[in-house]
C-alpha cells in the first residue's frame, strides 16, 4: 500500500481528469475543436484531451484506491480484502459475460468477433473502473461498519 | 468468539481510545472486537492481553458456533 499522502495526489488527477472531461464534452458541443480544413471537422484538439482523461482516471483511480487510509490497521485491511474479492469476482463474471456475448454475436449474426487482441484490450481498459468500483465498495463497507458499531454503543 | 475485554478495561478504568492507542489500532477495532463483529488476529490479541497484564485465554473464549465454520 501506498502511503497516505498519495491519496492527494490521486484526488488531483481525478478532479484535472474531470476538468478535461467537461472541457472536452463542452468543446465537442460548441464545435471548440473545429479547424477550418477542406476535411471539415477535425478531432485532433478532442483526442489528446480524451486520452489525457483517460491516463489521468487511470492513474487517479490506482492511486485513491491503493493508498493508506490515514489510520489503517488489521481491521480495516479486513474490509479492503473483502472489497478486493467482491470485485474481482464481478470482473470475472463481468469479462466472461463479454466473453459470451462476443460468441453469441457471431453465430447470431454473422458479425465479425473481436480478436483476441482487442478483448484483451477492452478487458484491460476496464480496470480502472473496477477499481473505482472496489474504492466505493471499500468505503462503503467501512462506511456500513461505523455506523453498526455506533448503534449498537448507543 | 467472547471476550471479557470491556469488563477488563473497567477493572483497570481504560477508555476504548486509550486502550486502541496501546495496542497500535484505532478505537472503532476495539469496540467491533468487543461486540464480536471483529476477529482479531494473534498478534492484537496477545497485545490485549499483555496490556491487562492477563492470558489470551483469560480475555478470549471459542463458542461453540467458533468449532462450525
Amino acid at each position: 500500500m501506498l502511503p497516505h499522502s498519495w491519496k492527494i495526489v490521486g484526488r488531483v488527477l481525478l478532479a484535472l481528469c474531470l476538468l478535461l472531461f467537461v472541457s472536452c464534452f463542452r468543446a465537442v458541443v460548441h464545435d471548440m475543436f473545429l479547424v477550418n480544413s477542406a476535411q471539415g471537422y477535425d478531432s485532433f484538439g478532442a483526442g489528446w484531451a480524451s486520452s489525457l482523461v483517460v491516463i489521468f482516471f487511470s492513474i487517479g483511480v490506482v492511486l485513491l484506491a491503493f493508498s493508506q487510509e490515514y489510520r489503517e490497521d488489521e481491521r480495516i485491511i479486513h474490509i479492503r480484502q473483502q472489497a478486493l474479492a467482491r470485485t474481482v469476482i464481478l470482473y470475472i463474471i463481468v469479462m466472461a459475460l463479454n466473453l459470451i456475448a462476443n460468441l453469441v454475436l457471431v453465430r447470431m449474426l454473422s458479425q465479425d468477433s473481436l480478436g483476441p487482441v482487442m478483448m484483451v484490450k477492452r478487458a484491460f481498459l476496464c480496470v480502472p473502473a473496477f477499481i473505482l468500483y472496489y474504492q466505493l465498495i471499500f468505503k462503503l463497507s467501512l462506511w456500513s461498519e461505523n455506523k453498526k458499531l455506533s448503534r449498537d454503543e448507543e | 468468539m467472547k471476550n471479557n475485554i470491556r469488563v477488563e478495561r473497567a477493572r483497570v478504568r481504560m477508555s476504548q481510545q486509550e486502550l486502541a492507542e496501546k495496542a497500535g489500532v484505532i478505537r472503532q477495532t476495539i469496540a467491533a472486537i468487543e461486540q464480536g463483529r471483529f476477529n482479531p488476529s494473534t498478534v492484537l490479541a496477545l497485545k490485549i492481553a499483555c496490556i491487562f497484564g492477563l492470558t489470551v485465554e483469560q480475555i478470549f473464549e471459542l463458542e461453540d458456533s467458533d468449532w462450525e465454520k
